[in-house]
Order: C-alpha cells, then sequence, then structure tokens
C-alpha cells in the first residue's frame, strides 16, 4: 500500500499534474489576442510587436499542451494574454495620441486662422 | 581535514546552494523595475487595480525564482509581471491622453464655433452687399425698361402728332426737335395764328406736357424783307406758339422759352419759293437733360 502512493506520487510529479490546461485560461488568452488584433489592426511599433510575440506564445502553448506539458503551456498562456492585453493597451495609446495630435493640429491652424 | 576546516567546508556548501538561487533571472530584475516605476507614477493613482494586479505577479514570481528547482516558471512568471506592470503603465498614460483629447476637443468645438461664427458674420455682409447690389440693379434695370418704353410711346405720339399736321421729327445735338412749316400755322407776314394753325398744334399738346424735358420754340423766317423786320415776326411767332402752349396746352410757364431767330439757319435755298417756304418755320425743341 505503502509503495502504491509511492508510485501515484511520483507519476502525479513527472507528468506536471498532467491534467488539461484549463479551458478559461485558453479562452481568456484567445480573447485577449482577438482585442488586441481589432485594435492594433495594421498599426506597427511596439504594439504589433507585443500582438506577435502573444500569438506565437498562444501557438507554441498549444503545442506543448498536445505534448502533454501542461504546466509549462499554462505559463505561456499566461505569457500570451499578458503580451497581448499590453498590446491593446499600447495600441488604444498610440491611437488616442494621434487623435490628440489631430485635434491639436486642427487647434493650431484655426488659431492662426483666427490670428491668436 | 580539521574540525575548522569542516566548518568552513558546510559553510561553503551552504553558501554554494544559497547562491545557485540568488542568480537572479533578467526577467526578474526588469520586472522589479517596472513595477517600481509603475507604483510610484501616475499609474498608481489612476489605475490601481492593474498596478496591484501586477505587485501579486510580482510577488509570484519572485516566490518562483526562490524556488530553485524551477527557474523556468520564475523566468515566466517575471515576464508576466513586467507585462502587467508595462500594462497599467501603458493605460494610465491612454488615460492622461484621453485626458488631454477631451481638453482639446473642447478647446477646438470653442475655436471652430468662434470661427464658423466669423464665416457666418463675413457671408451674411457679403449676401447683404450682394442682394443690395441685385436690388439696386433691378430698379436701374426696371427704371431702364420704364424710360425706355416711356420714350418709345412718347416718340410714338409725338410721331402720330407730326402726321397729322405734317411735321417733321429729328434729332441733333441739342435734343429732339420738331420743325413745323409756317404756312401751318400763321397768315403771311404775320405773328397769330390762324385757326387752322390752332387746331395743328392741339395733337402736340398732350405730348409736349407729358414729356419732362424742357422745351424752346425757335422762330424762323425767309431772307425776304429787311432783317429786323424777319427778326421781331420770328420773335413774335415763337412768343404765340409759347403762350399758346402755356394756355391752351396746360405746359408749365418755366419748364418752356421762346426765341426769334430772324433768317438765320436757313434749311432752304432763299433763291428758290420752296426753299424759301422750308425756311419759314417753327422749331419746337425738346431740350437734352443739361448735369
Amino acid at each position: 500500500m505503502r509503495h502504491l502512493s509511492k508510485l501515484i506520487l511520483a507519476c502525479a510529479l513527472s507528468t506536471g499534474c498532467a491534467t488539461a490546461v484549463p479551458q478559461a485560461q485558453i479562452d481568456g488568452a484567445q480573447k485577449a489576442i482577438a482585442s488586441a488584433s481589432d485594435t492594433v489592426g495594421s498599426m506597427g511599433g511596439p504594439a504589433a510587436d507585443r500582438l506577435a510575440d502573444a500569438k506565437k506564445e498562444y501557438d507554441a502553448a498549444m503545442e506543448m499542451a498536445k505534448a502533454g506539458k501542461t504546466d509549462e503551456a499554462s505559463r505561456t498562456l499566461a505569457k500570451a494574454e499578458a503580451d497581448a492585453k499590453l498590446a491593446g493597451a499600447l495600441g488604444a495609446e498610440a491611437k488616442t495620441k494621434s487623435d490628440l495630435q489631430a485635434v491639436t493640429d486642427q487647434i493650431q491652424t484655426l488659431k492662426t486662422q483666427l490670428g491668436k | 581535514m580539521t574540525p575548522i576546516s569542516k566548518k568552513l567546508s558546510w559553510v561553503a556548501a551552504v553558501g554554494l546552494l544559497a547562491s545557485g538561487c540568488a542568480e537572479t533571472p533578467k526577467e526578474l530584475v526588469d520586472a522589479r523595475a517596472a513595477y517600481k516605476r509603475v507604483s510610484t507614477g501616475p499609474a498608481a493613482k489612476t489605475n490601481p487595480v492593474q498596478v496591484a494586479d501586477a505587485k501579486r505577479s510580482l510577488d509570484q514570481a519572485e516566490e518562483a525564482c526562490f524556488s530553485c528547482w524551477d527557474t523556468s516558471a520564475g523566468r515566466d512568471k517575471a515576464y508576466v509581471a513586467l507585462r502587467k506592470a508595462e500594462y497599467a503603465d501603458a493605460l494610465s498614460r491612454n488615460a492622461m491622453a484621453g485626458k488631454d483629447l477631451e481638453a482639446g476637443d473642447v478647446q477646438l468645438a470653442s475655436l471652430q464655433k468662434e470661427y464658423l461664427s466669423g464665416v457666418n458674420a463675413r457671408v451674411a455682409a457679403e449676401n447683404a452687399a450682394a442682394a443690395a447690389a441685385l436690388g439696386t440693379l433691378g430698379k436701374t434695370q426696371a427704371q431702364l425698361d420704364a424710360d425706355r418704353a416711356a420714350a418709345a410711346a412718347a416718340q410714338a405720339r409725338a410721331q402720330a402728332a407730326l402726321d397729322k399736321i405734317r411735321g417733321k421729327l429729328t434729332q441733333d445735338e441739342r435734343g429732339t426737335v420738331i420743325t413745323l412749316p409756317g404756312a401751318l400755322l400763321f397768315p403771311t407776314g404775320k405773328g397769330n395764328l390762324t385757326a387752322g394753325g390752332k387746331r395743328n398744334l392741339d395733337p402736340l399738346m398732350e405730348f409736349l406736357r407729358t414729356d419732362p424735358r424742357k422745351i424752346l420754340i425757335e422762330g424762323f423766317t425767309d431772307s425776304t424783307g429787311k432783317a429786323a423786320f424777319n427778326q421781331k415776326l420770328s420773335q413774335d411767332r415763337a412768343d404765340t406758339v409759347m403762350n399758346d402752349m402755356i394756355k391752351y396746352g396746360n405746359i408749365p410757364a418755366d419748364k418752356i422759352s421762346a426765341q426769334g431767330m430772324g433768317s438765320q439757319n436757313p434749311i432752304g435755298d432763299n433763291k428758290t419759293a420752296e426753299g424759301r417756304q422750308l425756311n419759314r418755320r417753327v422749331e419746337i425743341i425738346l431740350l437734352k437733360p443739361t448735369n
């Protein structure tokens, strides 16, 4: 009996707690990537770089999950989601700053026309 | 090995084990720096939830990094902590840019309103000027049309009147000249109108009364006889026509004048009877307005 318990524990440790990656985590990463893709669109720069990282990490995580590397897959999915969320935030920031620049330019033009 | 050497060996072994874990991964160093920056910056106030999340991730990374048996897990968690700190920072910057954008929108709307107000005022002024110009133009055009129509009507009436008395209508530098043969109006050598002469003048009265121009009556004789006599006769005849027009044609006296011209300005040959008949005449001149 004692030997059997040790065997089960060893097995569990060796498979890295070989339960499947939680679907909620996969969904969370997918959702973050989709949302970031909408925001980043055809932008370049850091937002696009982070989004590319997120996609690569997501794909890698899926491969790891297939290979039974559940724990590693889970950590990589966490990285993918974090990168995707950062990509979305950077994209939103870039868009806001671009809009701000456009408004500032318009203000300057109007001020010139009004002689201010 | 001496007891001291043994003790030193143990210290070295423990130190080695400790230093094996003390090799801090770059990801964790970066994550710590990012968290420090974000937790002391504006994001701490604007995005406290995300900053706290970054802190939790950093704590997990710290813990994992000191579990020496799995450094890759520590690095991954540090990476996530780094990204979460950067995420909080980006959200904060975006929020601040959003506030600037809102303020810019308000300022832009105000300036646009001011600009449009100026444009509208200019357009209104231009429209008013254009409308005034069009009104003046329309009035001028209408006045011209009316004047033209009145002139045409007057000309037609004058021509009709002249047709009745066999007079002649011409234009010269003085204005419109109505030439009436003296034989139609006066007896030979006299200055008074014959009954037929009065009737011959009647058709002209209405036309002359309604025409706004001033009227000059000039009397002419042929060259037969003495000049003084001819001068007086021509003046008498001009005066007679003028007085008849004032009296029977209701033409205002200040609108009409008379001038005897004697035998001046002949229009026919005084050597022939036909020419002399042409020279004995009265000219009614509708004078051009003088500015």
